[in-house]
Order: structure tokens, then C-alpha cells, then sequence
């Protein structure tokens, strides 16, 4: 019995060598190649480049409804420059504010030692993994209603009305963490013998930290500003819920897909799309080359920037920006779900309480909140296992070009979704997908599998490209020394390594399909995923049930978010 | 200007690690000293304790007789080199020579001349222009010399500044290194655990051991006059021979190992006492027992003879069963056979021997 059960088992290993030999032919392997190119181009080259073809073919149709429309004339133009300039602006002002609070509070979490400083690193991440819906209805609470600030005040009108400043508040709330990331690293990696170097020649810390710590955070900090201008930029679901009547550029994208105006959508999308990419095009081309043209050295005024009272002072400003603009706002949605927990803390009534509102009522919003829940579920997971099985291969090869021009440029082709906005990819892929292009789906459940996949791809890749990079290749040059073939060698020497990168992966695409909302917003049709529920709630005005949502929705992001913590440092201390 | 010196310093790092302990020496203006010792002996320290960065526990530093207690690093006017440079990547040649004169706010017509002398100074002229990563390791080395200089720097902080270097080149740099310190009239402190480099270099050299300064001499001091048992165990090689002293005057003693008496000086041990004699073994002379009877050696059984390179090493049991290796040279005529009687001969003028440890000479000498 045994032996035969052994017997069986040698077999199969048997088959499973050879099918791996198989596929480690040299040709099976450029044809892996090519389907792993082919499935990018599909899904996030393909619809921008269809979109771009399409209005390139139709320019006479583009042309009458944006510029000689009949009755309303170029009207709609107007309407896309006063949007985009809106949004330029928003995102201008914000990125500098990202810039003031993000830049001192990644140097107290790479620099100093205190206790809570973990506490305060995940606080810092968090609205990262926050859905931008439940953030901006939870900004709205606090700044824009009477149950926050302005209750402090007992004033009767919130403290900021929905708008242009309120618009820039939801937006830091959530860029920021971009800045703050993309340097805290770089600034941690720091040889302190420089700046020991550097004292020692006399420099005062102020000097130190601007001619030589900043330099060399240079690239990291304009990847992290055109990350967080971007998102700013092509932000929906947050700006959806704050922006009233002051239409921001994804917003207007949003609406007149909801009034089917496709060939002035596709305008709008087109001309984001372009700005976003010029932008991360300018950066990959000129970050290295950018210098900070201030040589000339003031050692007394800045000895005095170096004091402890300035120091202290700036720390401090930073902190305090911090908990009052991003993290009370951010987390007052909570604050809000317990005030109007069985009643309104203003009337007393009890049909106006969450309890009533989500549970009791006619319109039973626990069941929609429950299947929309479900269907966000539902979707992150699949578009987690898709993105998963398409992107470990493109970011091993990636990791193992070698060929320097074409692995910077498709480096840079894999950070397309990052920062294009969402609302504009969806769209793309509406229009390649959908009706007007393939006609292979109409809006949906798998439509807005294939808007996740896509503008979560840099998602999962990006971390994948760096654990392969972290694989010393010593491994796999003695596993296929010892006659392994090249998947074989992948399956028990790369993947045992790659673990804890797949995970983190995973755990990234996941929250992001789960809290996103432009892009669901154009492609679901009938189908409600949790983030655009809540946007329909606060349409409706029943915001206790919204702050219910939100609610639900901070809770998971914030579990993933220790769950991916936990799971990095894990992997940094092996 | 600038003598440095050091009163009762001691620095104790958390609650009671003691990194160093009562150091108090003085260094001349314009010599040039080397700190060497086994790993944390508290010469790395001394350098930290020079350059500003820690301050002393208890005591004080001194420059040109005045206290550094409340003199910033900025302000001391040291040049530290670093192991590894630290030369600013994304600054060329020159404006990392700059960075000195430049942070510290002089005119620009100032800062250009004396980034030139630097640069003349270390002959990196034709380089000035290129940045850091299409260098060499010997054109790192000295670009953060040439930054140094700039600064106009009196005291030169230099911790393993060769030790990044390959063994050739290093040997070139030993001369380059003090042929500037000496043509800049500068007081350098050079960490090192390379004792050839410290030698070869140093006006004198300083010997730590647990924190505490055991001796400070010239490289000759060391060699011949070792006034310590630790340094002529630690600088070089040396065998330490068991005895007891039978006869002290001031300076000679007479000292019994096993059946035999020799001569040597005398690191005041009392008649009578146990005594350890200290023998580099470079200085240990073998004779064939034929040759003639020789004053002054003890008789041994020659275990090997093993071949070194541009020396031998004669492995000998003495008679009192410690084994002894002499370094002789390669070209020695006579080739010890094994289970040969020999005799050792010892040098009077240069044997020290000292109290015999209490601890015992191993706990003694532990690093």
C-alpha cells in the first residue's frame, strides 16, 4: 500500500519536472513572454490608445459637440477648461501643503526615537487605505456640517461649506501619505557619515539638511509630489461628497457619463489622461536633473534655523497640521456614527438615528448595504487573484531586463494607472469594452472587474518588481547549476522568497479595488459596489446610514492595513 | 597652533560602560599621532571625544589650552576623515572641496583660492570637475583630504582613512598622508588597526587597552622599549618567559628560568618575585649547541622549522617545557632540524621583564 501510494507520488513529481521542462523551453518562455505584454497592453495601454484613435477618427463629431454644438455652442468646452483649471488649482495647493506637513513628518519617522512612533506611522498610512468616499463624507462631517468643528463653536452652519477650500482638505487628507512614503525610506537609508561630514566642516543641521540630506532625497520627493498631485488631479469619490456646485474635472466626467454625453466625455477623459502622463513623463525624464540652484550660504541666519526652539516649533506645526487637518477629520465619521447612534442629538427623534435609518426602516438599507458590501468583496478578490497571476511575470521580467532603455520605459508604462485618474481609465475602458468599441460588455459586474484590474496593475506590480529585486540571483544560478529547469528553479527557490511580497501585493490591490469609486462609478451599471453606495447615501442626505458605511468601510481598510504592516516588517526582519 | 590635551578625561557611555578611563596625554602642535589597539579599546572615542560628537563624562579636553567643553563641532576647526570618505555624491570634486569654506560664509574670490591650494595640495587638479561615482577609491581618499585642507582645519581627525584601500596603494598613501601633514603644518590622530601603518607613519603612537591609554611613545619606543607588558605584547609579537628574579640592582636584574640565569633589564620587579620576560621574536638569536658555548641563552629542543616567506619560524621547547617561536631570517644558514638542541640566545639591552600578573599573563593580556 504504501509503497504503491510512494509510487504514485514519484510519478506525479516525475510528471510535474518534465511538464516544468516543458515550459522552460526557450520557446514556451518568449511566448509567455509576449501573452504577459500582450495582457498589459490590453488592459491599460489598450484603452487609453483606443480612446486617443477613436477621437483622432471622430474629430468631426468631438469637434461639433465641444466647439460648434447647435444650442449651447462651445459651452461645453468652457465647461471642461473651467473644470480642469479648477482641478489644477486644487491639486497646485495641495501638493505644496502635502509638501510642509509630509516633509517633516517622514523626517521625525525616519529620525527620531519615541515611543508611539509606530502608532503614528500607521496613522500616516492610513488614509492611503482609506476608500476616498468615507474620508471625504467623514471630512464633509467635520468641517462642513454642524455636528463637527463648528459644534465646538455651538454654531448652527458648518465651519466650511462644500467647495473649493473644502475640496482641498478631503484632497490633503489623502495625498499626503504619498510625500510622507516616498522619502521616509530614502531619509531612514541616509549614510549619517555625510551629514557627520558635513558638521564637522563647519555646516550648521539647517545647512546640512538643505544642501546635502535634500538633494538626496530629490527624485524620491518629486516621485511622491506628482504621485499626490496626480491622485488630487483624478480624485472622484471624495470630491463627489465635498465639491457642491465647484465641478472638479473627474467630477464633471462623472456626470456627463451619467448623461450618456460619450463623445465630450471622451474629450475630457483624453485631455486628463494627457496632463497626468506629460506630468510623470517630465519627472522620470528630469528628476536626476533638477538641481536646487541655492549655493550661496547664510551661516548665521540659518544657525539660527537650526536652534531647538525653531526645530521644535516646526516639528511641532507639522504634528499639529497633521492630527487637525488629516486625522480627526478622517476618523470623525466614527465620532458622528456614535452621536447619531439611536436618535438626532439635535431633535431626539429616533427615526432619524442610524439604528432606525440602516435597520428598521421600510427601505431595508442593511440588505443593500450588505449585497453592496458583498459585490466589493466579491470583486477586490477576483481582481486580487487576476492582477496576481498577470503581474508576477511582467515584474520578473521587468526585474531581469537587461536591456537599461526598454526596462526604464516599460518601468515607466507600469506606473500609468498610478497616475492617471481613475475616472478617466474607466471611462477608457468603457469605451474599448463596452459598446462602442469591441462590444464584448456592457457596464456591469465584469466590466468593473477589468476598470479595477487595471488601475490596480501598478499596484501589484511595483511591490512584486521589488521583491524580485531583493532575490539575490546567487540562488537560482545554483538551483539551475544543480539541473533544475528555469521553472522548476522559479517554483522552489524564487517563490518561497517571494512570499511575503505576494501578499503584500495582494493585500495592496485589494485595498485599492475595494475603496475605489471614479472608475466604478462609469462602469457598473446596475451593479453598487460599498464606496458608491455611500456616495448614493449622502446624495439622498441619509447620512447616518452613509456614516454607518463609512464606518464599515474604515474598519476593513484599517485591519488590511495592519494585516500588510505586520506582513513588511516580517519580511524586512527575515 | 594647536596642542591638544587631554586631563583625567573619562567617558562613560549609558550607566557604567566605561568606553575610556583617567585618558590624560598631550599631543604637540604639528605632530602626528597614531591610536592603535584591539577592538574597543576606546580609540575610536578619543576621536569622537576630539571631534565634539560625545562629550567627557568627567575631565577635560584642551585645545591650545583652552577647555572645548562648550565649543561646538562646527567650531573646533578639526578635519575628520572618514573610513569611507563621505564624500557628497551629488556634489563634483570641487564643490565638495568647497563645502567647508562655502557653509562657513566666505567670499567667493576666498572660497576659489583655497579650493585651488587644495586641490594643487593633493594633486587632484585635473579631476575637479568630475563627480564622485566616476572616481577611484584612492581619488576619494583624496578629495575628503583636499576638503579637509579647505576648511583650513589645524587638527586632522583621521579614523581608518587608509583602511578602504587596497594593501598597495595603502602603503603609498602612508607616505602621501604624512609628507601632507607635515607640509600643511598640521596635528593629525590617525585611528588605525594596522600597527605597520601606525609605525610607518606616526611621530608616536599611542597603545589602548580597555579604555585606558597603556603607552605613548615613538614606533622605536614601542619595538625596544616596551614599558608595559600589553605593549610588547600587542605591538609585534612576543613570548613571555616564566622566572623568578634572584638579583635587582636598578636596572639590571638577573632572572631563573628553569636551570639557567640570564640578564635582562629590569621594569622594577623585587628580588625574589615572580617575574614575565618579555622577548619579541624577531630578537630571539638560535644557535646550534656546537657553536660555542654562548652567556646569556637558555637550551631548547627545536620542534619545526617552518618557512614563512621572507622569514622562518623555529618552534623551541625551553627546558621548563614553555614553548618559545623565534622569527629568524629567511636567509639564516642553518636549517634546524627537528629534535635539534639549540640555544637561545637573548639580547640583555633589549629584554624587559616585568611583575608576573597576579591574574596569570593571559587574563592579563585579554583584550
Amino acid at each position: 500500500m504504501v509503497s504503491e501510494q510512494r509510487d504514485v507520488e514519484v510519478k506525479m513529481r516525475r510528471t510535474l519536472l518534465k511538464a516544468e521542462k516543458w515550459l522552460s523551453k526557450n520557446t514556451v518562455l518568449s511566448f509567455g513572454t509576449i501573452i504577459t505584454v500582450l495582457i498589459f497592453v490590453l488592459i491599460v495601454l489598450g484603452p487609453i490608445l483606443y480612446l486617443l484613435l477613436q477621437i483622432l477618427i471622430n474629430w468631426k463629431e468631438i469637434n461639433t459637440t465641444v466647439f460648434n454644438d447647435p444650442i449651447l455652442g462651445n459651452e461645453a468646452f468652457l465647461m471642461m477648461m473651467r473644470s480642469i483649471g479648477l482641478s489644477l488649482q486644487v491639486a497646485a495647493v495641495v501638493t505644496v501643503f502635502d509638501i510642509i506637513v509630509g516633509v517633516p513628518i517622514a523626517w521625525i519617522l525616519a529620525r527620531y526615537e519615541f515611543r508611539g512612533k509606530n502608532i503614528l506611522d500607521t496613522l500616516v498610512d492610513m488614509p492611503m487605505a482609506v476608500p476616498t468616499s468615507a474620508l471625504g463624507f467623514s471630512i464633509y462631517l467635520f468641517w462642513g456640517t454642524n455636528n463637527g468643528l463648528s459644534r465646538l463653536f455651538n454654531s448652527q452652519v458648518g465651519f466650511v461649506s462644500q467647495g473649493t477650500l473644502l475640496i482641498i482638505l478631503a484632497h490633503v487628507a489623502f495625498t499626503f501619505p504619498y510625500v510622507t512614503r516616498s522619502i521616509k525610506g530614502i531619509i531612514t537609508d541616509l549614510d549619517l557619515n555625510l551629514e557627520k561630514a558635513g558638521k564637522t566642516l563647519g555646516a550648521s543641521p539647517f545647512t546640512i539638511a538643505r544642501m546635502i540630506s535634500l538633494p538626496m532625497v530629490k527624485e524620491g520627493l518629486l516621485a511622491g509630489t506628482v504621485l499626490a498631485f496626480t491622485r488630487s488631479l483624478g480624485e472622484t469619490g471624495a470630491t463627489l461628497i465635498v465639491s457642491g456646485v465647484y465641478q472638479t474635472a473627474p467630477v464633471v466626467i462623472v456626470s456627463w457619463m451619467k448623461g450618456l454625453k460619450i463623445p465630450t466625455t471622451a474629450f475630457l477623459a483624453l485631455i486628463l489622461i494627457l496632463i497626468s502622463l506629460t506630468l510623470l513623463a517630465l519627472v522620470r525624464l528630469f528628476a536626476r536633473k533638477v538641481g536646487l540652484p541655492w549655493g550661496k550660504v547664510f551661516p548665521k541666519f540659518e544657525r539660527k534655523l537650526s536652534s531647538k526652539k525653531v526645530t521644535r516649533t516646526r516639528d511641532g506645526m507639522a504634528l499639529f497640521l497633521f492630527f487637525i487637518f488629516v486625522f480627526i477629520p478622517a476618523l470623525f465619521v466614527i465620532i458622528y456614527l456614535f452621536q447619531w447612534w439611536g436618535k438626532s442629538p439635535f431633535s431626539g427623534d429616533p427615526t432619524a438615528g442610524m439604528i432606525y435609518q440602516v435597520f428598521q426602516a421600510p427601505d431595508q438599507k442593511i440588505g443593500e448595504i450588505l449585497h453592496a458590501l458583498g459585490t466589493s468583496l466579491e470583486i477586490a478578490l477576483i481582481v486580487t487573484l487576476i492582477n496576481l497571476v498577470i503581474a508576477t511575470p511582467m515584474a520578473l521580467m521587468v526585474s531581469k531586463m537587461k536591456k537599461k532603455k526598454v526596462k526604464g520605459f516599460l518601468d515607466l508604462l507600469i506606473d500609468i494607472p498610478l497616475v492617471i485618474p481613475s475616472s478617466a481609465l474607466g471611462f477608457s475602458i468603457f469605451f474599448l469594452w463596452g459598446s462602442n468599441g469591441m462590444h464584448l460588455l456592457s457596464p456591469g459586474f465584469f466590466m468593473i472587474i477589468i476598470a479595477h484590474v487595471s488601475f490596480s496593475y501598478s499596484y501589484c506590480v511595483r511591490p512584486l518588481i521589488g521583491s524580485f529585486d531583493a532575490i539575490p540571483t546567487m540562488y537560482d544560478e545554483a538551483a539551475t547549476a544543480f539541473g533544475a529547469s528555469k521553472f522548476t528553479a522559479f517554483r522552489k527557490v524564487t517563490l518561497p522568497f517571494l512570499k511575503s511580497g505576494l501578499i503584500a501585493a495582494a493585500i495592496m490591490t485589494f485595498t485599492r479595488s475595494m475603496s475605489e469609486t471614479g472608475a466604478t462609478i462609469i462602469t457598473m451599471g446596475t451593479e453598487r459596489t460599498i464606496p458608491v453606495l455611500l456616495v448614493d447615501f449622502f446624495e439622498a442626505s441619509t447620512f447616518p446610514a452613509a456614516a454607518f458605511a463609512a464606518t464599515i468601510l474604515i474598519i476593513i481598510s484599517f485591519a488590511m492595513l495592519l494585516l500588510l504592516r505586520r506582513i513588511t516588517r516580517r519580511a524586512k526582519n527575515e | 597652533m594647536s596642542e591638544i590635551r587631554f586631563e583625567d578625561v573619562t567617558k562613560i557611555f549609558g550607566k557604567s560602560v566605561e568606553a575610556v578611563k583617567d585618558l590624560s596625554f598631550i599631543i604637540e602642535d604639528g605632530e602626528y599621532v597614531s591610536l592603535i589597539g584591539p577592538s574597543g579599546c576606546g580609540k575610536t572615542t578619543v576621536l569622537r571625544l576630539l571631534a565634539g560628537t560625545i562629550l567627557p563624562t568627567k575631565g577635560q579636553i584642551f585645545f591650545n589650552g583652552q577647555p572645548m567643553e562648550n565649543v561646538r563641532i562646527q567650531d573646533r576647526n578639526i578635519g575628520f576623515v572618514f573610513q569611507h570618505f563621505a564624500i557628497f555624491p551629488h556634489m563634483t570634486v570641487r564643490e565638495n572641496i568647497a563645502y567647508g569654506p562655502t557653509v562657513r560664509g566666505r567670499s567667493k574670490k576666498e572660497i576659489e583660492s583655497l579650493v585651488e591650494t587644495a586641490l594643487k595640495s593633493v594633486r587632484l587638479g585635473d579631476k575637479a570637475e568630475l563627480y564622485p561615482d566616476s572616481l577611484s577609491a584612492p581619488d576619494w581618499q583624496k578629495t575628503a583630504l583636499a576638503r579637509v585642507l579647505a576648511s583650513e582645519a589645524k587638527v586632522l581627525l583621521l579614523d581608518e582613512p587608509l583602511g578602504a584601500l587596497d594593501q598597495k596603494i595603502r602603503e603609498e598613501f602612508q607616505l602621501f598622508l604624512r609628507d601632507l601633514v607635515k607640509r600643511e603644518k598640521l596635528t593629525a590622530i590617525h585611528v588605525t588597526h594596522d600597527q605597520a601603518e601606525a609605525l610607518t607613519i606616526s611621530d608616536r603612537v599611542a597603545v589602548m587597552n580597555k579604555g585606558r591609554l597603556i603607552q605613548l611613545g615613538t614606533p622605536t619606543d614601542l619595538i625596544y622599549h616596551p614599558n608595559h607588558l600589553f605593549t610588547s605584547f600587542f605591538v609585534g609579537e612576543s613570548d613571555f618567559l616564566e622566572g623568578v628574579v634572584i638579583d635587582d640592582t636598578k636596572k639590571e636584574a638577573e632572572v631563573r628560568i628553569g636551570q639557567s640565569i640570564i640578564k635582562v633589564k629590569n621594569m622594577g620587579v623585587k628580588k625574589g618575585k615572580r617575574a614575565a620576560v618579555a622577548v619579541r621574536r624577531e630578537f630571539f638569536q638560535v644557535e646550534q649547541i656546537s657553536t660555542k658555548d654562548l652567556s646569556n641563552s637558555l637550551p631548547g629542543i627545536v620542534i619545526e622549522d617552518q618557512f614563512l616567506g621572507l622569514l622562518r619560524r623555529v618552534r623551541i621547547k625551553l627546558e621548563n617545557q614553555q614553548i618559545i617561536e623565534a622569527k629568524i631570517h629567511a636567509k639564516h644558514p642553518i636549517h634546524f632540524k627537528e629534535n635539534e638542541n639549540v640555544r637561545v640566545n637573548i639580547e640583555p639591552s633589549i629584554t624587559r621583564c616585568f611583575d608576573y600578573p597576579k591574574e596569570g599573563i593571559a587574563s592579563a593580556l585579554e583584550m
